[in-house]
């Protein structure tokens, strides 16, 4: 029987589990591959409860950085014009170290369209996501801009309901200028203003209340951010359905809202692909359009109290996001038809297995995939073996796992440990898709995501493709161009 | 259709329903009786089809207009003892899952404290089992009921792990 203890904010709750300390069935809610993670840690059950074996370490005060002398890549320092600081640290959200791991964190600033000079509002510690596309802000951050909403002909102004596997997004979407570093949209782009004052008129709809599992992100605390910056492999965060206002069998996307009228949202009709929450990479200027380059520098066990890389714009246009020659690339799947599990993923093949639900994001805080041969955790949300393993596996194509394969080595370390630290960045922090209990019919998911970890200690290029809008699914045209794909190399 | 096959993580099963002049019933949930459907149902956008059918379970497949796809996996009694779900945004989940949803949501509202941004969950309990994943969107999930589970059958033989 497990026990589930939820460390938050050094606040230790019992997980409210059936059967909890006793024999019996077993009732069990696991999830990974996030936000804010201590949470499901053990640290304060090994802590408290078991003091005579402790697992805290030395704290650990290193700071690293993007290396600069004896940089193989000397190009892409400061001052170019496509570089921006990204870094892995504390949120902005009142928690101190180990609240936070892994989570990767840029500024953005956000612009009001055709303002001489420009009005503009600068926001920290936006959460750096390449496993969802658009910009989304705390509304509190931009309230000050005015920023003019998202308007279809003859409807209300347009509002988002974003949902995660559980939890999720409402707000207003709105028309703003995105600036990343040194480089800006070249026309607004609709973002989306997270709604954060529990007293504003228009608030979630019942339908996004239950697609959000009635827990709207809404505050920096529960996001662990200021906000989302989607730079995933497309440019748009929907398609057909969006575009043709066909919700059939799923939650409304897109509502126009209007608290003067009852009901006060309804579903927007069929959308032009300009009003949907964008890509804010897809719409800088050419070269710096299709795609980014992060660049971490190493982390080694038992982490780093912060890992300063870089975000480079642009792939193989300029000198700086050129793919060298040593780089190993992989391409997504985009057989949505054929291959549903692969579509916008890669494959990768541990111990045997092969995960076709698998892709690199750094909007997941560890490495996350099931392996019944290694020890959990006491929480069984991370992987604690004894000591570092040291393991491999292979990253291949979506569509078809054959072409491709890449080898991988990583490191699984104990992750109690590495939590007992007051570091936020973990190159060894892995953990189980949520994993099955023993008792049969006992299936997990085919995922296998390759969070931050994977990108300390290299230059990893992700591109950005455009949907086609006027895809029929039936007909199988492409849905994407160019094919999305991801490379990555040595630092 | 009269016939049409599926390929199913290296299974091909074929559809052997013909013939039956059943009126095609509305989607069922997770743990609801639903009747068979014709056989000659079009497999075109939106249409439901059964697309596999064995001794011990009969698969139906409702292909949505954007290419999603939400599966219901009936007992020989016509009861759906397993649904799965690859889609292109979080499915409606409280239709699929039926009378089970409120326990998922219990469940779902407990990871949600845990904040930030979650793409894995799963919900196991002595009757309910829920895998959910989604990532740039597109989502993808099983979920069935212990007691329904057909006897002898594999996970493995649906395509899941």
């Amino acid at each position: 029987m497990r026990c589930g203890w939820l460390r938050w904010g050094g606040l230790a709750l019992v997980l409210a589990m059936a059967g909890c300390g006793g024999g019996g069935d077993s009732t069990e809610t696991t999830v990974s591959g996030s936000g804010l993670n201590a949470l499901g840690l053990s640290p304060a059950v090994s802590l408290s409860e078991d003091p005579a074996n402790p697992t805290k370490q030395t704290p650990v005060t290193t700071n690293v950085t993007v290396p600069t002398t004896g940089n193989p890549d000397p190009t892409d320092t400061s001052g170019l014009p496509n570089t921006l600081r990204v870094v892995v640290e504390d949120g902005p959200h009142g928690f101190q170290f180990s609240a936070n791991a892994n989570i990767l964190y840029a500024t953005v600033t956000v612009c009001k369209p055709n303002t001489t000079p420009a009005v503009c509002q600068e926001i920290d510690h936006v959460q750096v996501d390449t496993g969802s596309v658009g910009l989304r802000v705390l509304a509190s951050k931009v309230r000050s801009l005015n920023l003019d909403p998202v308007l279809l002909s003859g409807t209300d102004p347009t509002w988002e309901c974003y949902p995660f596997v559980i939890g999720g997004l409402w707000g207003q979407t709105a028309m703003a200028n995105v600036t990343l570093g040194p480089q800006t949209t070249t026309s607004p782009i609709p973002i989306q203003m997270i709604e954060d004052d529990p007293n504003a008129a228009i608030q979630a709809t019942s339908g996004c209340q239950t697609a959000t599992d009635n827990h709207i992100l809404s505050s920096a605390a529960a996001l662990g951010s200021n906000g989302i910056l989607g730079i995933g492999a497309t440019d748009i965060d929907c398609g057909y359905s969006c575009i043709a206002g066909d919700y059939t069998g799923t939650y409304v996307q897109y509502y126009n809202c209007n608290a003067a009228t009852t009901p006060i949202c309804s579903a927007a009709p069929a959308m032009g692909a300009n009003y949907l929450t964008r890509n804010p990479v897809d719409a800088l200027p050419t070269p710096y359009n299709n795609g980014v380059v992060l660049k971490m520098p190493a982390v080694t066990n038992p982490g780093a109290a912060t890992a300063t890389g870089v975000l480079i714009l642009g792939v193989g246009t300029v000198a700086n996001n050129m793919v060298p020659g040593n780089a190993q690339r992989v391409y997504l799947g985009t057989d949505y038809t054929n291959h549903p599990d692969s579509y916008l993923r890669a494959t990768t093949r541990f111990n045997g297995v092969d995960f076709l639900d698998s892709y690199l994001d750094t909007g997941t805080n560890g490495l996350f995939f099931t392996d019944s041969s290694i020890t959990r955790c006491t929480a069984n949300v991370w992987y604690c073996p004894a000591s570092v393993l040291n393991v491999s596996a292979t990253i291949s194509d979506g569509d078809n796992p054959t072409l491709n394969p890449v080898g991988v080595n990583f490191q699984i370390g104990n992750a109690e440990a590495l939590f007992s630290t007051n570091n936020t960045a973990f190159s060894g922090a892995a953990g189980p898709t949520p994993p099955p209990t023993s008792s049969a019919p006992a299936t997990t998911a085919k995922t296998f995501a390759w969070g931050m970890p994977f990108f300390y200690g290299r230059k990893v290029y992700l591109t950005v493709s455009r949907l086609n809008t006027t895809h029929n699914p039936s007909a199988n045209t492409p849905p994407l161009s160019p094919p999305p794909w991801n490379a990555w190399a040595p630092l | 259709m009269t016939s049409s096959s599926l390929r199913l993580r290296g299974l091909t099963v074929a559809a052997v329903w013909v013939g039956c002049a059943v009126q095609m019933p509305a989607q069922a949930a997770l743990g609801e009786m639903r009747s068979l459907p014709a056989a000659s149902a079009p497999a075109s956008t939106g249409a439901q089809r059964s697309v596999a059918a064995m001794a011990r379970y009969t698969v139906q497949e409702d292909l949505r207009p954007d290419g999603s796809r939400v599966r219901e996996y009936l007992a020989p009694d016509g009861r759906v003892f397993a649904v799965s779900w690859n889609t292109l945004y979080k499915p409606n989940l409280s239709v699929m899952l039926g009378q089970s949803f409120p326990t998922y949501a219990t469940a779902a509202q407990q990871a949600a404290l845990r904040g930030g941004i979650q793409r894995q969950f799963r919900h196991d309990n002595s009757e309910l089992v829920v895998v959910s994943t989604g990532h740039l969107n597109v989502f993808s999930g099983h979920a069935y009921l212990r007691s329904l589970w057909p006897q002898g059958l594999s996970p493995q033989a649906l395509g899941w792990e």
